[in-house]
Order: C-alpha cells, then structure tokens, then sequence
C-alpha cells in the first residue's frame, strides 16, 4: 500500500472512532517517504502459524524487537505464546509447541493489542509479508473491524525486486532468511524461534542498508 | 574487564555485528554464563600478548596448544611405587609422568617432585606414588592457543601440563616445547641466512620460506605486511649472497650499491615473483672492475634463482653488462628515457623508478634519485606518454560490469589479478607520485604523497590504496591455497570460486581502478 494511500484510509478511519488501542494507533504521527533510516522506528516481527494458508492458519506465538537510531534495542525484545481457536496440528513438529504449552498463552485478542500498541507510530518490519501481514490484517479486522493500518518493509521483497533489477547475477539465489543472511555475512541461527527470526530479520535489514543504496524510508517500501 | 576506563578505536574490516552492552548487563552475562565469561577473558588476554607482536610478525601466540604435543602421554597406575615410576621415567626418558587408571588422571609426577619430595624429604621409594603426585593437576585442551598454556605454566609455576582432546589425553607439554616452535619464527630464518657460507646453504635455508608464508597467510597478516615479510627476506638472500660472493672474490675495487627494481624495490614481493636488480657502481669504476662485478652478479643472480627467485624474464639482472653501470651512465639512462620516451623506454622507466639500494653505498642511489626526480617532473610529455602506457592493463570489467575472463589456454576462465588488478594501481601510484616530485618507495605511500601534494584526493587516495588492499588479500590467499596444496603459487583466480559478496566486492575495487585511470587520463589531457 503507498504511504499516501496509507495515510488516507488512517485518517478516514479514525473519524469513526475505533476503540482502544487502535485509536491511538491511528492517531500517531506516520515517517514520511523521504525520513531516513536512522530516524525511523521499526518493529521486527515473526510469527508462527498453524500452517502455511494466512487465510485459516492460527497465531501460536509472535515475537518482535524494535530498531531504532539504527540499532537493533535487543531490551525491547519480547515473544508470546498465543492459545489457537483450533488445535495445533501438524505444526507443533515443525515449532516443538504442543497443544498443552500453547494452552496456557494469551488470548488471540489480547496478543493483538500487544502489536498494535507496539507498532503505533512505527514501521512494521517482516521477513515476507505475504504470510504474517496477511494473517495480522485478517486478526486485526476480526477485532478492529479494519486492517492492520501500518507502513511493512519486507526483506524479502527488497531482496526480490534487487535481484530481478541484476538479474544477470544471482538469478537463481535463494531468497529464504538463512540464506540472504549467509549471503550478507550474518552468521547462522537456530530457526523457528519467533524472537530468533524478528532478530534475525531486524539484522538482515541492517546489513541490506549498510550495503545497497537504500536510505529513505521511499527506497524501503517501493 | 579491569573495571578501568577504555578508549579503544576499532576499524571493521568486514562486515561486522557490534552488540552494545552496558556494564552492568556484560557483567550479568559473565556470572550467568562460563562460556561468555571465558570468550572475553581470551580476547582480552589476546589483545595483550598481541599487542607488541602485531608490529612485527605472529609467532608462537597463534598456535593450538596440541601442535607442541611430540608423543603420546606416558603413565603409570596409582598403585606403582615411587621406584617404578622414576624406573619408567628412564627407561621412557620424560621427565613428567602422568598417574592414571584406565583413562582417569589421578596425578602428575615430575623430576622436580622426586628431587624435593623424595630425595630431599628422605622418603622411602618404596612408598606408593600417590604419596609424593601433584593431585588434580592443571590439564588444557589441545584446541586452546599455546599462550594459554604458557600462562598456565607461568601462573602455577609449573614446567608440564597435560593436554587432552576430546576428554582422552593426548600427550604433554613441556616448557622446552615452547622453545622449539620459537625457532621457526620468521627472525629465526633471517638470522639462519646470515649464518650460511655457500650460496647452497642460502639455499636450503630458504626451503623453509613456503612453510613460514603459509603461516603468515594462516595467521592473517595483511597483505602490505605479508609484502615486506617476503621483501625482508630477498633483502637477507642478496645481502648474504653478495657476502659469499666477497669473501670469494676479495673486497670490491671501488664503492657500489646492489639495487632492487620492481616488486622488491617496492617492498610488495609475493609469494611468486621473479627478480628484477641492477649494479650502480662510483663514478671512479674503472673498465677492468668489470670482471669482478660480472662475477659478484652471477653469485646472487644464480643464488636468488636457485632460491625461487626465477631470472628475470626481461633480463633486468645485475648480470646484464646493460644494467652494471656507473652512476653517470645511470644518470644518462634515466635521462633519455625520460626526454625521448619510446615504448621501450617506458618499459624500462616501469621497472627502474621502482629502485632501492640493497647492499653497499646508498648515497649513489639517493644522488641517482635526486637526479631522475627533476628530470621527470619537469617533463609532463614524459609523464603523459607514461600515462597512456599504463592504460595498457585495465580492469577486466566489462560494460554491464561483468568479469572479463581468460578465454583460452591454461588459466581459462580466470582472471590475472596481478596484470588487471594490482600492476594498474601501481602504476597510477608512480606516475602521480612522480607528478607531484616525489619518488618514495612503496605504492600506498606514492599515493599518500600525491594526496598530501594534491595530486589526487585524499578520497581518491583511500580508495585506491582500499582496493590495492583487497586485491591483494585475495591473491595472498589465493596463492596461499596453491601453496598448502604443493603447487606452484600464480596469480590467476577462477572468480566462479568466490561467494557473491566477495565477487561485488572485487567488481567494486576495479571499478575504483577504472575511474582513478580515466582521471589519470584527464589530467594529461588523454581522454
């Protein structure tokens, strides 16, 4: 979505008077295209779903960590177990969470509110939008009546859109976290650790800017 | 770590991850964790035993502790008695022995503790062992640096200490260990060299050169070090070698000075490079001398080719009657090829503005300097024509910034990192070094000196001297893989072999080249 766009479904949004926290949400003050890299706040965020379809998978926990001045603040780093409507399924292999450990987290509500307060006035920053955004706007829209307003960088994208412009290069390289991490020099992490992967994507951003001619928030997000 | 305040000023040579802890969470992290606490303690112990090293080369400090391990531990059960540990003490000739069951250690017994405990105690040798061994002693893990056992040694004031593997012991060491690896530190090699009488003995003593560069290549050493590491070397080689040739051949009949050309002159020989020398001799040579010099030439022209230093293939050796000259025809030399410069002149001009005295009278090279830098700054045709001849090796980048590979013959799909790569700035160096009058001696110093005289930006500068360090680092390690492999070390590297980064990296430093040549090109209105 463009930022102008953004701010206009914002603006028309608040006027109906949605309840808290998303009235405040809406109310802050969005960086602009030109705001450079230092001067924005983001939060790198992951999280992990019962499955792979953003359209009926479950939140079974998030974790985020904010950047901000350029730096990743590893003491805003927080995670949470989030209790499914359904039951866990096949993806407790593959998050080593079963059914008992994600009965005892929030509930899907509160754990909402909890990212929209953290992301109000920042950049939500994710490692592919295509599944998490989808997912928070459908949870966002169930509890606020409208999508999850906020501005996305994805490393994922950016890293996309750079290939396809040299495409002569690297045209077949894998554009999986680990892997684009690898390719910045980044070292390894154990994976599926919804706090591991926001820090590891908060990384990935930092070494992206370090490299390529990126400084605006506009070279982040078109 | 001491609780002192630190002003330390750090410059990233990769990529880096910097995590920013307050003292008081570092020091949470320590008590939580032994591994974070162990982590900072070496890389403070690092810091201090590499700071006076780091000027000159890495030795000992580098090294995993099991590479001191000679043989395997030698032991004895805890029921032994005094007698039949120091028994098996001779017959096995150590002078520590480990008292073990089955794989566990219960103590260690040395020669020192049968001197104080036994014999000076005036204990009976009958006694079991376990009466008179050090119980728990220190042990350390092959894997550790070889300080950390010195400073083991050094703080428990022990001569042995056991060293295990994987939880199994795998030997011991011993503080005369430390010695030997001593001895094949890089100064030890230079005093071996000043030691030897025949040009053969020079010769053996340089086959340990390839070993002693990978160790310098393993441990990291910057490519600019590493340069005058292998120069240092040569300098020792002809020094010796003209020594031997004296003292056959008698004294010289009049003053001298052995000068190195190109990449020893610059003080930027790698691990393959060939030898380019000439003979400046005092105005008051006379022709007969010449015998005497012709053959002084052969001894080191032969003795650097049977070291690895392969014959010039220009034939710019001392034994060339050409280049065993006078200092007045020196003069002449320079002086024509900088006033009528044809191509051959610029070829030679290549190879001699790279000069240093070696051995003998540096005050006849420093006049020839004097001499040569005022015809050549004066001289702009000279400097321009100099300009368009270095344009002769470009960057082997193509238009959408791709590699420009070999595309036949032996070194197919590689790229000649010395030809394309460094030969490029070194010759932009000398000709804006020349152009602001100076003539210093190594490249990244002509290109300081031209920016301090405003020759070329400082930005420009930094830049290209940043490139000239990259390039090199990766023919260092290029050539440092050829050499542990047994072959012979070139300079053609297989792009295809390296990650994407690097590659963007190495595209990114012939880019600089390419655009400090075109405003070469500029600046003599060539373009």
């Amino acid at each position: 979505m463009r930022l102008a766009w953004l701010r206009a479904r914002r603006w028309y949004y608040r006027q109906r008077h949605p309840r808290a926290p998303f009235d405040a949400f809406l109310a802050a003050e969005l960086p602009r295209p030109s705001t450079v890299f230092a001067d924005i706040e983001f939060v790198s965020l992951d999280i992990e779903t019962t499955g792979l379809d953003a359209n009926t998978a479950d939140m079974l926990s998030v974790g985020w960590v904010i950047v901000r001045n350029g730096k990743v603040d590893l003491s805003t780093a927080e995670s949470h177990i989030v209790r499914p409507t359904g039951d866990v399924g096949d993806s407790a292999s593959v998050h080593g969470l079963t059914d008992t450990v994600v009965g005892e987290g929030l509930d899907w509500a509160v754990a909402v509110d909890k990212i929209v307060r953290v992301l109000t006035g920042r950049v939500l920053l994710v490692h592919h939008a295509g599944l998490d955004k989808v997912l928070l706007d459908r949870l966002c829209q169930a509890r606020f009546g409208e999508r999850l307003l906020v501005p996305v960088v994805d490393t994922l994208a950016l890293e996309h859109r750079r290939q396809r412009r040299h495409h002569h290069v690297e045209a077949n390289a894998s554009l999986r976290l680990a892997d684009l991490r690898e390719t910045y020099g980044l070292p390894r992490y154990a994976a599926h650790d919804c706090l591991v992967d926001a820090v590891a994507t908060a990384e990935l951003l930092m070494a992206i800017v370090a490299h390529r001619n990126v400084s605006s928030l506009g070279d982040l997000t078109s | 770590m001491n609780s002192a305040p630190v002003r330390n000023h750090s410059v990233a040579l990769e990529d880096t991850l910097i995590y920013h802890l307050d003292g008081e969470a570092f020091a949470r992290a320590r008590n939580a964790s032994v591994e974070f606490d162990t982590l900072f303690i070496r890389a403070l112990s690092d810091r201090l035993t590499q700071q006076p090293a780091a000027q000159t080369f890495r030795g000992v400090s580098g090294e995993t502790v099991k590479r001191l391990v000679t043989r395997g531990p030698v032991s004895i059960g805890s029921s032994a008695s005094i007698r039949e540990v120091a028994q098996k003490m001779v017959d096995e000739r150590v002078s520590a022995m480990l008292i073990a069951d089955g794989g566990s250690l219960s103590g260690i017994v040395t020669d020192r503790d049968i001197r104080k405990r036994v014999v000076a105690a005036g204990l009976s040798v009958d006694r079991p062992v376990t009466d008179i061994m050090t119980k728990q002693p220190a042990i350390l893990d092959g894997d550790a640096h070889a300080y950390e056992a010195a400073m083991i040694m050094m703080q428990r004031n022990i001569h042995h200490l056991p060293i295990t593997s994987n939880g199994e012991f795998i030997g011991m060491v011993a503080r005369s260990d430390f010695m030997r690896i001593e001895t094949e530190h890089p100064l030890y090699l230079v005093s071996d060299i000043g030691k030897q009488t025949t040009a053969e003995g020079v010769v053996n003593a340089c086959k340990r050169l390839p070993a002693l560069i990978i160790g310098q290549i393993e441990s990291d050493a910057h490519s600019e070090q590493l340069g005058k590491f292998i120069t240092m070397i040569t300098d020792t080689v002809t020094r010796q070698l003209l020594r031997i040739g004296e003292t056959e051949y008698g004294p010289p009949p009049c003053d001298y000075a052995w000068v190195a050309l190109g990449s020893q002159g610059r003080f930027e020989q790698s691990a393959k490079s060939d030898q380019d020398n000439a003979l400046l001799l005092s105005d008051a040579a006379k022709p007969e001398y010449d015998a005497y010099f012709e053959a002084i030439a052969k001894v080191v022209n032969d003795g650097l080719d049977a070291c690895g230093y392969v014959y010039c293939p220009g034939d710019v050796m001392a034994s060339n009657p050409k280049w065993r000259q006078p200092l007045q025809q020196w003069k002449q030399y320079f002086n024509r090829w900088i006033t009528v410069p044809e191509q051959k002149a610029l070829m030679h001009a290549n190879i001699f503005f790279d000069l240093r005295c070696v051995a003998g009278n540096v005050e006849l090279v420093e006049e020839l300097k004097v001499s040569i830098r005022s015809d050549a700054r004066k001289n702009e045709i000279f400097l321009a024509l100099m300009a368009r001849n270095a344009m002769n090796y470009q960057p082997p980048l193509g238009f959408f910034r791709q590699f420009v590979l070999e595309r036949s013959g032996e070194h197919k799909n590689t790229l000649d990192l010395k030809l394309h790569g460094i030969m490029p700035i070194v010759e932009l160096a000398r000709i804006r070094s020349l152009a602001a009058g100076e003539l210093r001696i190594s490249t990244r110093n002509r290109l300081r000196a031209a920016a301090e005289a405003g020759e070329i930006t400082t930005t420009d500068a930094a830049n290209l001297i940043d490139a000239l360090d990259f390039i090199e680092k990766l023919r260092v390690e290029h050539q440092g893989r050829q050499l542990q492999a047994g072959k012979s070390p070139d300079n053609h590297l297989a792009p295809n072999e390296l990650s994407p980064l690097v590659r963007q990296n190495l595209k990114s430093a012939f880019s600089q080249v390419r655009v400090s040549q075109s405003a070469l090109l500029n600046r003599f209105h060539l373009a």
